[in-house]
């Protein structure tokens, strides 16, 4: 092996990795669609990337291996072969090859303990501005000695600059230290790549039908955390295929599907980050947990007619406890559970589960953020600005007073869509008030978890940008629809909404009136645009109303 | 009479010195812009920026109710494992102090003419001066508070120290 750069070889290894991690998720989609040439030029892709890095560090054993492939997978794209399972398995045993290469001790052995980050170029130039702001602000701040000995002006002026430099220096360290704390950052799709080709394999091993799917992956955690959920999440993967999916047969005889779902899924909510399994398999039962935990003695009989359902199924995470039927050789071997709530645990992170017998489980691990990078839209509302996170969010979108109707929107002509009219400002406060001359109301778009689509009216709309969300006091971020705030460039704060959580609260309550969701003026005069007409002749005062 | 050691950070709301133990106070500083937060209770005025920080900002007049009056400092102390800007009129001293315990009969003078609730506060003082190897009462009387006062028992049900 020649000698190289440790920097570089690390950054070769994690290409690499990354590069096998791609290949195996889309060799388990091609499994189902071998027709799919997009699906086949990304696995070559793949496979030339290991080549190209192995073959610059003269790693011939690595090109060699990645070389055939490639020539495979080559054939395939210019029709000189078919692909089909048997190519594809060959492919699988070549991902495997590269795999036990790219952990070969040697290999690890040559990169030492060096680390490395990603970091986007747009954060290092926003670094050197900042570096050049300080540049300025040191030399506006040599000045002010003087200044406040009276040398030059009088010592007022040399306070004020004072204070103005102190703000100055404290946004320029927030931005500084936001970039290096977002910098540690990855997206926890990083780990969901790795596991298409776990569940593939396990559930060709029990002869069962599973389909992966990842819902979202895009929720960013520190690097460190995300590098250690890999063992407790392939840990509850396998227990998904293993002991939560039935086989198909049984699926089709309780009238599910012959193929079983798991979901990977990751959001924030509030101040955590949320990853989120969830199988669609035969779910937990309460009572025989409890039964089991009592016959181990991990609980004392007695206690069992006070324990809640969640507290039953709790159980499942303390030592030695085991409900596999049967041990085997891909989990249920009496101990996982309690180690995974361990290491999470370690993590500062909580896991949470739920559990519907013959429905399926869903399992949380909810880890506490100290800062999130979201891009944002800034609204304002009641002069206070607000920080909604572009994910949380389809558009921005103007409502003409006539697209508001409060009729029934099962009258819409087909093909229309309606849209639930809520303020914002009532959601978050409980009040409502009207601004005054306004022909068009500024809201935003959102589809909530149902499909539903929301509109959410705000009073304008401000700038948009990549924001740092840091997190804030329990007591602050428990207050539905608030996730964090914002250091605005100004130095101000906003608060960063949770759109999600605040619809959570506001499904009991009742819009302000519909709107179609296309460009369509609706014909109809309603009481709400005469009450919102009435609102307009009060000048100052705030209009507090519920339609009801 | 018993002679106290205690290292304080003693300043003023609305003409009243009340004083925090210095290990629970991070720094104090001016008063900076608050941004207000829906639906927290009255004295939570908000989230302001502290030092490329976020932190509420806790009014410790209306917690206290006392009525701050004219400038406005931040005391950034921990308050139940959080780090929190509590809202003063204004500092006085931090230091090591020598002090005693003031009379039953005093301390609740001073909390009724102030209109004071007695469970805010853990104990009364009063600064003593050593003079020719003598202890003299200074007059100089305050409230000492612990931080945990400043959030309500409902607040303090929701917050999870990570």
């Amino acid at each position: 092996m020649t000698i190289v750069d440790p920097i570089i070889f690390n950054a070769f290894l994690n290409e690499s990795k990354e590069a096998v991690e791609s290949l195996e998720a889309d060799l388990v989609k091609l499994e189902s669609d071998l027709e799919n040439k997009n699906l086949i030029n990304s696995v070559f892709r793949s496979l030339h990337t290991i080549k190209g890095n192995a073959s610059f560090l003269d790693l011939d054993n690595i090109t060699t291996v990645a070389h055939e492939a490639e020539t495979l997978l080559d054939e395939v794209r210019s029709g000189k072969r078919k692909i089909n399972q048997t190519s594809i398995d060959l492919v699988y045993s070549v991902v495997d090859v590269l795999q036990e290469m790219l952990e070969d001790p040697e290999m690890a052995q040559a990169i030492k303990s060096v680390n490395v980050l990603k970091v986007e170029e747009s954060k290092i130039e926003h670094i050197v501005s900042l570096v050049h702001e300080l540049e300025l602000l040191r030399y506006s701040m040599e000045k002010l000695p003087a200044q406040l000995e009276g040398e030059r002006g009088d010592i007022s002026e040399g306070l004020f600059n004072l204070e103005l430099a102190t703000s100055k220096a404290s946004r320029i360290t927030s931005e500084l230290g936001a970039i290096v704390f977002g910098a540690r950052l990855v997206p926890v799709n990083n780990v969901f790549r790795r596991f298409p080709r776990i569940v593939r394999e396990l559930a060709k091993k029990l002869d069962k039908k599973i389909e992966l799917k990842v819902l979202n992956g895009s929720a960013k955690l520190d690097k460190s955390i995300v590098e250690a959920i890999a063992d407790p999440m392939t840990h509850l993967i396998r227990n998904a295929v293993d002991h939560g999916v039935e086989s198909p047969e049984n699926r089709q005889a309780k009238g599910k599907k012959q193929q079983g779902t798991i979901t990977l899924n990751s959001f924030v909510d509030g101040n955590l980050v949320v990853i989120e399994i969830k199988d669609d398999g035969k779910g937990m039962d309460p009572d025989l947990i409890l039964y089991q935990a009592a016959e181990k003695g991990i609980i004392f009989r007695g206690k069992e007619n006070t324990m809640s359902d969640s507290e039953k199924l709790g159980l499942i995470f303390a030592p030695g406890f085991s409900t596999a039927e049967q041990v085997t050789d891909i989990s249920g071997r009496g101990v996982g559970m309690d180690v995974v709530k361990s290491n999470i645990n370690k993590l500062k992170g909580m896991v949470q589960i739920e559990s519907t017998l013959g429905i399926g489980t869903t399992i949380q691990l909810r880890f506490p953020f100290s800062v999130v990078v979201a891009s944002c839209l800034y609204v304002y509302i009641d002069e206070v600005c607000y920080a909604i996170p572009l994910s949380q969010m389809e558009e921005s979108i103007h409502i003409a007073k006539g697209e508001l109707f409060t009729q029934s929107p099962q009258r819409l002509k087909s093909g229309e869509e309606a849209m639930a009219v809520y303020s914002l400002q009532e959601l978050l406060t409980g009040k409502f008030q009207i601004k005054q001359g306004i022909k068009e109301l500024p809201a935003v778009r959102v589809r909530r978890k149902d499909g539903r689509l929301i509109a959410l009216i705000v009073d304008e709309f401000s700038i948009m940008e990549e924001a740092v969300i840091h997190s804030v006091d329990s007591y602050i971020s428990s207050i539905p629809g608030i996730q964090g705030g914002v250091i605005r460039r100004d130095g101000l704060v906003s608060i960063a909404l949770s759109i999600d959580s605040l619809l959570e609260t506001t499904f009991k309550k009742i819009p302000l009136a519909y709107a179609v969701n296309k460009e369509r003026k609706h014909p109809e005069i309603t009481d709400l645009q005469k009450l919102i007409e009435d609102a307009r002749e009060i000048t100052d005062g705030v209009l507090d109303f519920k339609l009801s | 009479m018993r002679i106290y050691r205690r290292e304080l950070f003693i300043f003023d709301i609305g003409g009243v010195p009340l004083a925090l133990r210095m290990e629970d106070v991070e720094y104090i500083l001016p008063a900076s812009e608050i941004t207000s937060v829906p639906k927290t209770a009255q004295f939570v005025l908000g989230l302001a920026a502290v030092r490329g920080k976020i932190m509420s900002v806790i009014d410790g007049g209306l917690r206290l109710r006392i009525q701050r009056q004219g400038t406005s400092y931040f005391v950034v102390c921990h308050v139940r494992g959080n780090t929190t800007a509590v809202l003063i009129n204004r500092p006085l001293e931090a230091k090591n102090l020598s002090v005693k315990k003031i009379e039953s009969s005093d301390v609740e003078r001073i909390l009724a003419r102030h209109k004071l609730n007695p469970k805010m506060f853990s104990a009364a003082w009063e600064i003593l001066k050593k003079k020719d190897s003598h202890w003299s009462e200074t007059g100089r009387k305050f409230l000492e508070i612990n931080t945990d006062q400043f959030v309500s028992d409902q607040m303090a049900s929701k917050i999870i120290v990570g």
